[in-house]
């Protein structure tokens, strides 16, 4: 391949990158997650049926098992669930996550074929930070909304764990969700590893469209 | 191999140092602890030779309290048993050394959990330059050699376990050092050179047991392809046997005497690995058609991370999105531009007349039959259309994809699994060498696939799940394939420029795949 050309690939790739790692980035750095607490004490776990519509768990959030929330305080507050989808059953409708906090709610409603298979699934909640959630009463309800049967989504639960739930008739279970409550921080070194993993791409691709890079000295 | 860098140029040395650089940047800032596959495992068995234990024994092996409390988040655990003292210790008597040397150094644990991770990085940029050696070997243009040798190096798979303390990455590398002397076998006959590829065998079959599935097929095409006085090649086929399965002899004696079964592995081990009263009786296309089982080896291969490094036990993302479909499509690239050439050539020698149809075996000794000629031709012709039924099979029984990229590695595993089939007559009636080496490679790795696929099955009956559906397994015969590849490549007379524009694209999609999924499956990962 003459120089030429491969200066001009060289040129178009790093304009296109530049294209790319804008488009990457748009909506900004990935956030972290941090975990204030967690009840996953899954040696024993089962699924709690369908999530269809009728279906209502409301899982109490017990303050003793918090640990250090000062770091994060100011950080939006999310809740992660184990959620299951029927060994990758192609899922219909949607459910609703929402987080009570004495007499306010939260909510965010999710479509159940966007949940993957006994996977974590994040829920977080813009318009509330830590500082403001803690030591309050506070619960995480999981409501069906639509899905028909057959074809919804199912939360794992665990027994024996220090937290309890009750169903919408109030009838408390000993049963608990597989979840943790924390919060959506940036990584204070997410910028760098962006930056050091571009840089080697950036690299890679212009060696590879310039080979002859050592024709040149 | 005193000459892996020598005449390289620049550029494959830059990149090979890039790799170097993000996999330890990986290892030391990004990778979290037992976040790669069996780490605990790997390191405890690391450490038991740093200290002057010995080679571990499965049954009796440990992994101390305090890698296992590490790996469940502080909380306190007790030893456990290590399943990884299966495994053969070339890799890790190598990864010992820096652990060794660095104690002297630092006291510090977090560092020194860490520093065996080194190995695995280096052997992973090594890789790339005898993967760019092995290529070297066959007439192909300087820029495809540069792009196909680096492109492993864009494989999220195989830069995750460059960043941490496991053998894969060792094992891929010796077994390119012994696809590379292979075919300089190949190419060039000189013996020295077959000697050296059964060395390299046995090294790698002192690093992982999967290796001694390669050696079998490897020592039969290099004894085949001897020349010369017979007695001079049963002496040669059984010094070349020999060499080849030295080491993992002394493994399998090893585990004669303490097992009393050579082939002994945390799998025959029920306190280990859980296994059924009574096992399945299910068949193997059952077991094929019921599991997505084909789709996700090849998805495992390109993406299959984390492992304990969450502290909550087995936590791992696949990869998925955009760039696993750019990987398939390259996939199904490389396995159309094989099965193009092998067709080509099955084709040209359908209608070929004099040497060209002679079988080599025969030419070799300088026997000319023109009956065994004709009759090749109808071998060709079974060949490719058994290839065609067993592809259509794969496509048929394994058409239960849940994804569009799931139902790419189904196709491109159909269409090697045609070009294997086709290819096998092509060794034993084509002249040319470096069309052998395709051949041998395609054939080599079809058989590999199947006593892998085979040992999963096995695996499946006795203990009633899927399990070991690793990508990773296939890396010994990843530079067969890769060299299969180059050359058809080079037949069909592709741009350079154009493979480079594809290797790229996989450079992107790594690197996406790494900012927008595996580093936030990391960082998340603290439930």
């Amino acid at each position: 391949m003459s120089s030429l050309k491969a200066q001009k690939n060289a040129i178009f790739f790093l304009i296109a990158f530049v294209v790319f790692i804008a488009s990457l980035l748009t909506k900004g750095l990935p956030a972290g997650y941090s975990k204030i607490m967690s009840v996953t004490k899954d040696t024993k776990r089962f699924a709690a049926g369908e999530i269809v519509s009728g279906f209502y768990m409301e899982q109490a959030i017990e303050w003793a098992l918090v640990e250090d929330y000062e770091k994060v305080g100011s950080s939006p507050v999310c809740v992660s669930l184990l959620l299951a989808n029927y060994g990758d059953r192609k899922n219909k409708g949607i459910f609703k996550v929402s987080l009570k906090v004495e007499e306010k709610s939260y909510e965010i409603y999710k479509k159940a074929e966007e949940i993957r298979d006994n996977v974590f699934q994040h829920f977080c909640y813009e318009d509330i930070v830590i500082s403001d959630l803690v030591h309050k009463q506070a619960s995480i309800i999981l409501e069906g909304v639509d899905s028909p049967r057959g074809e919804a989504i199912t939360a794992w639960l665990t027994s024996g764990a220090d937290a309890s739930s009750h169903d919408h008739e109030t009838k408390a279970s000993e049963n608990s969700l597989i979840f943790s409550l924390g919060a959506r921080y940036q990584p204070a070194q997410q910028k760098i590893r962006t930056i050091v993993l571009v840089t080697i791409c950036a690299l890679s691709g212009l060696l590879l469209l310039w080979p002859d890079i050592d024709a040149h000295k | 191999m005193k000459s892996v860098f020598v005449n390289c140029p620049l550029s494959i040395l830059l990149l090979s140092l890039l790799f170097a650089v993000k996999a330890l940047y990986l290892a030391f800032s990004i990778t979290p602890l037992w976040d790669i596959p069996d780490e605990t495992g790997h390191f405890a068995y690391v450490r038991d030779l740093a200290d002057g234990n010995g080679i571990p024994l499965l049954g009796d092996s440990k992994i101390g309290a305090d890698i296992e409390s590490l790996a469940a988040a502080g909380r306190q655990r007790p030893p456990a048993l290590n399943w990884i003292a299966q495994h053969p210790p070339a890799y890790y008597i190598i990864a010992a050394i820096p652990l060794k040397v660095a104690r002297s150094f630092t006291k510090d644990e977090q560092t020194l959990f860490r520093l065996p991770r080194i190995i695995a990085a280096l052997s992973g940029a090594l890789s790339l330059l005898v993967v760019f050696r092995i290529l070297g070997v066959f007439n192909v243009e300087k820029q495809s050699a540069i792009a196909i040798a680096s492109a492993i190096g864009f494989i999220p798979m195989f830069s995750h376990l460059a960043s941490g303390t496991n053998h894969d990455i060792t094992l891929f590398l010796f077994c390119a050092i012994a696809t590379y002397y292979f075919v300089h076998y190949v190419k060039n006959s000189k013996r020295t050179d077959a000697y050296l590829c059964a060395a390299w065998l046995a090294i790698a079959g002192a690093t992982k047991m999967t290796a001694w599935v390669l050696i079998c097929p490897m020592v039969i095409a290099l004894v085949f392809e001897f020349n010369g006085e017979l007695r001079a090649r049963f002496r040669h086929a059984a010094g070349i046997a020999l060499t080849a399965v030295s080491l993992p002899t002394v493994w399998m004696l090893r585990n004669m005497f303490y097992f009393g079964n050579p082939l002994y592995t945390a799998v025959n081990d029920n306190e280990m690995v859980p296994t059924l009263i009574e096992p399945l009786q299910s068949s193997f296309t059952f077991y094929i058609s019921q599991f997505p089982i084909l789709e996700d080896f090849v998805r495992h291969f390109y993406g299959l991370v984390g492992w304990a490094g969450a502290g909550d036990g087995i936590r791992m993302i696949q990869v998925g999105g955009w760039p696993s479909i750019i990987f398939a499509s390259a996939i199904i690239t490389a396995t159309l531009i094989i099965a193009i050439q092998v067709t080509r050539l099955s084709i040209s020698n359908l209608s070929a007349t004099g040497p060209g149809c002679i079988p080599t075996v025969l030419a070799n000794t300088r026997v000319e039959n023109r009956s065994l000629c004709c009759r090749g031709r109808w071998v060709y012709l079974g060949a490719i259309l058994l290839g065609i039924v067993f592809a259509g099979l794969v496509l048929t029984i394994s058409a239960k994809h849940t994804s569009l990229s799931g139902g790419m590695h189904i196709l491109a595993i159909a269409l090697l699994v045609f070009s294997s089939a086709a290819a096998l007559p092509l060794i034993f009636f084509t002249t040319n060498p470096e069309d052998r080496c395709m051949f041998y490679g395609l054939v080599i790795a079809a058989f590999f696939i199947v006593v892998v696929l085979y040992q999963t099955y096995g695996i499946y009956l006795d203990v009633g799940y899927p399990r070991g559906i690793q990508g990773r397994y296939f890396y010994p015969i990843v530079p067969l394939l890769i060299s299969s590849f180059t050359i058809a490549l080079s037949r069909l007379q592709i741009s350079g420029n154009l493979v480079a524009m594809g290797v790229v694209l996989l450079a992107c999609a790594e690197l996406q795949a790494f900012l927008n999924q595996i580093i936030p499956f990391y960082d998340r990962a603290g439930l």
